[in-house]
């Protein structure tokens, strides 16, 4: 069998090393001197690892898994940004207000078919707090 | 009185630059100086890069829509109706419904319509995957096709230098095919031809729209088996014989013509009479860096109907909608236009059904084409499924 084995060969026989410049020679040996004790104390290791996980990560990950995973992104992202979108409309609604609103105007402004709306929303999640805590649970 | 910026359609483009404006105009908005109005013909937004995916089984109706009000921000004021007549000169949209409103800035966004109808023969005979229904019919037959031929044509506006809708879909879909046929186990019994017309915008004879790319995709079909044609201009097609035949006089058959319709702006936009564009296409005259409708005071266009040679594409909206959006601002705010489009336009490509290829290009820089991978296939499902939201909203 003839099989040539470059790194036997000393280097300046290899053309597979390119001549570098001064300043690129510079910058090597200075990298080399950062990375020996990197090296030298298995460190460096701990950086292929965690090349390793995420080349598994990409691999074992799927669509169901990406469509999973997006699906909390999204209703996660859309919640916040739904209540924050809420809570910034309202206060400046009420830093507008010269004065704040008497018992009745709080009464007529549920006149309002919008706030209704709103109020109903309010009472059907507290429907659903109610129904997700109905079940009593017996000691064991 | 507060000054109303008017946006029709509540597409991608329309929905992130409302969103925005609100965003930046909020002390006008909070202060009621400024009212922000979205005018859209439906109550759903729809995630139309997904209809792709809807020919390849990949996505439910239900996933790829949500309730357009949802995605808006509770300061906008959301009406749904279509606008049946733009008054420019009153400054005022008409809509099919009979009621009127009034606008200081107005913000086109209302897409395009693929319309096969335009050649002849190919409603009939042809497939498409820009709409949900004609993706649902594609996807019956590429999921039962066993053996023959799928004959892929590419139809650009009549208009010059104009590009048909999303300028990569083609390539996707072809590669798409190709595994998806792989995968069934008959690919070896189908003929994969992608052809593309002899004019392709400034480009001559070749496969794509820009030419670094042209001169990587015969390399990539030969590798995957796909045959191709340069100069197939589709002139006519003839549904019983199932035969397509270009301007150059050749002559195809097919089983399956899965084809990239030709577009039109919608019948408002068309019938407003700013149009210059042939074939009575509808194009608005844009200005490439300022978003302005040439002629009109007041008025943007964005996305689709514009006239500039950029992708008829999300990724060109989201480019487009910061620039106007800084150009309303700074007219309300120092009376005076403020920033410029750059032609810059941002995507994943979704390469087959795994891989994918993030580019981007603008007015100066064409795409430069990577080779596609996993990681890449992953961002593009990733933003399919959850990003794209985000994007809506005007989050990212």
């Amino acid at each position: 069998m003839n099989i040539t084995n470059n790194t036997e060969l000393p280097l300046e026989q290899t053309n597979s090393i390119r001549e570098l410049s001064p300043a690129a020679q510079a910058g090597l040996e200075e990298l080399i001197d950062k990375v020996e004790p990197l090296l030298a104390g298995r460190r460096l290791n701990r950086i292929v690892d965690v090349m390793s996980i995420t080349a598994d990560v990409v691999d074992m990950t799927d669509d169901y898994m990406i469509e999973k995973l997006c699906k909390v992104y999204e209703e996660a992202i859309g919640g916040i940004w739904n209540a924050g979108n809420l809570a910034r409309m309202a206060g400046s609604e009420v830093r507008n207000m010269e004065e704040p609103p008497s018992t009745w105007g709080l009464v007529k402004m549920a006149r309002d078919p919008e706030v209704r709306r709103g109020l109903a929303f309010m009472i059907m999640m507290a429907k659903g707090l109610g129904r997700q805590t109905s079940e009593p649970l017996p000691e064991e | 009185m507060a000054k109303r910026i008017l946006i029709i359609g509540g597409g991608i483009g329309g929905t992130m630059t409302a969103n925005h404006l609100v965003s930046k105009l909020y002390p006008e908005v909070s202060s009621k100086k400024v009212e922000v109005m979205m005018l859209s013909n439906s109550p759903w937004h729809y995630y139309k890069p997904a209809f792709m995916y809807v020919a390849f089984n990949k996505f439910f109706k239900d996933e790829l829509r949500r309730p357009q009000q949802s995605l808006l921000r509770p300061e906008i004021k959301f009406v749904v109706d279509e606008v049946a007549e733009f008054d420019f000169s009153g400054s005022r949209v008409n809509c099919s419904s009979g009621q009127s409103f009034d606008y200081d800035y107005l913000i086109i966004s209302t897409g395009c319509v693929p319309s096969p109808e335009r050649i002849e023969g190919l409603k009939e005979a042809g497939d498409h995957f820009y709409q949900y229904d004609p993706a649902r019919n594609l996807a019956k037959k590429l999921m039962t096709i066993e053996k023959g031929r799928i004959f892929i044509t590419v139809n650009f506006p009549k208009m010059a230098n104009v590009p048909h809708q999303c300028g990569i879909a083609p390539i996707e879909t072809t590669l798409m095919v190709d595994d998806l046929l792989r995968k069934r186990g008959v690919r070896d019994k189908v003929e994969i031809v992608y052809t593309y017309p002899t004019v392709a915008q400034l480009l001559r004879n070749c496969l794509f729209l820009q030419k670094d790319t042209c001169d990587v995709l015969p390399t990539v079909f030969e590798q995957r088996d796909i045959k191709f044609q340069r100069s197939f201009t589709l002139d006519h097609v003839d549904p019983d014989k199932k035969i397509a035949v270009s301007e150059e006089g050749k002559e195809e058959d097919f089983d399956i013509l899965m084809a990239t319709p030709p577009i039109r702006a919608v019948d408002a936009v068309i019938n407003s009479g700013v149009s210059k564009a042939p074939n009575n296409e509808g194009w608005l005259p844009t200005n490439h860096e300022t978003m302005e409708v040439y002629g009109l005071e007041n008025v943007f266009v964005m996305g689709d109907t514009v006239d500039l040679p950029v992708s008829k594409a999300g990724g060109s909206c989201h480019s487009q909608s910061p620039v106007i959006v800084n150009n309303i601002a700074s007219l309300i705010r120092l009376g005076h236009l403020f920033d410029t489009y750059d032609g810059r336009v941002v995507a994943i490509a979704q390469m087959g059904l795994e891989d994918g290829m993030p580019l981007w290009y603008d007015y100066e820089s064409d795409v430069q084409p990577t080779p596609p991978n996993k990681l890449g296939g992953l961002m593009r499902k990733s933003f399919n499924r959850g990003v794209y939201w985000s994007v809506a909203r005007g989050l990212v």
